[in-house]
């Protein structure tokens, strides 16, 4: 499974779908790693300015700074835009996919997440990585 | 776009959001010209929808319901961490049925625009009254799904 992951950030203002995505986060491989959890995108900025993160995996529909907006502000900051983000949404379609892909988003899942979604995402986060290095 | 097309994203938005997040079988009862006024314990929710389709989507769930679909995600361990899970799960359950009803009626290169879900325990407003409830029946509770607006030709 992927490496070098040792902490991981979820965003969504509902408690129950932070807990969904931590448990198939720790299904998919990453149990034991630390998570950290934020209500909203604003909350996600201020964590990053303190913590030191590895993974980000954001709700779209959040109020405060939504998904988009934190995912333009994270990859326009050279200090966080290497951190891969994962976008979790209950309304995808191939335009809205395609949008998040051009702003930086390592990958989109389609809510309710389930640890096979959350498995291949991080596959292709895996490959996405092993593509970047020589 | 016609109405049959909300219907037909509705019911699957329903059934595949309720099996997949909380294991429990769905079955489309059929439609009814108003929401019902909420049972003792119920916990209804909206959620504005602004674009193509221009409306409400709301949700009651009598309180049965709701303690069923909440031990089933929760299970009865981490339940104990969280003081409102019902009004939560209520809330996220509205907002990703209304997340792939909205990308089941878009074309696949139209973006779209919803709003965030407010739960409320009674519908004092007039648009939820007005809206047409789509019945279901999961685990022999009856689920509401309510949908007021504009429905946009294309």
């Amino acid at each position: 499974m992927i490496s070098g992951i040792e902490s991981v950030l979820i965003a969504d203002d509902s408690v129950t779908a932070r807990m969904i995505i931590k448990k198939c986060l720790e299904i998919a491989g990453l149990g034991g790693r630390r998570f950290i959890e934020a209500k909203n995108g604003l909350e996600v900025l201020e964590i990053l300015q303190k913590e030191k993160v590895d993974l980000i995996v954001t709700d779209l529909n959040m109020p405060v700074l939504d998904g988009k907006a934190l995912l333009e502000r994270i990859k326009s900051c050279p200090d966080f835009s290497s951190i891969p983000v994962i976008v979790i949404t209950s309304g995808n379609n191939p335009a809205r996919e395609k949008e998040l892909n051009r702003l930086g988003a390592a990958f989109v899942v389609n809510k309710p997440a389930s640890p096979a979604k959350v498995v291949h995402a991080l596959s292709a986060l895996e490959n996405l990585k092993r593509e970047v290095r020589p | 776009m016609r109405e049959e097309n909300i219907i037909t994203a509705i019911i699957s938005a329903v059934t595949e959001t309720i099996e997949n997040m909380a294991f429990s079988e769905v079955l489309y009862v059929g439609v009814e010209k108003k929401m019902p006024p909420p049972e003792e314990g119920s916990l209804g929710a909206v959620l504005p929808v602004f674009s193509p389709v221009i409306g409400t989507l709301s949700a009651v769930l009598p309180g049965g319901l709701l303690e069923c679909l909440v031990e089933c995600i929760y299970g009865p361990e981490d339940r104990q961490d969280t003081g409102n899970a019902a009004a939560d799960t209520m809330g996220e359950l509205l907002n990703t049925i209304a997340g792939k009803m909205m990308s089941y009626i878009t074309d696949p290169d139209q973006e779209f625009e919803m709003g965030l879900p407010v739960i409320q325990e009674s519908f004092p407003g007039e648009e939820p009254a007005e809206a047409v409830a789509y019945l279901f029946d999961v685990e022999g509770h009856r689920l509401f799904i309510g949908f007021s607006g504009i429905i946009p030709e294309r």
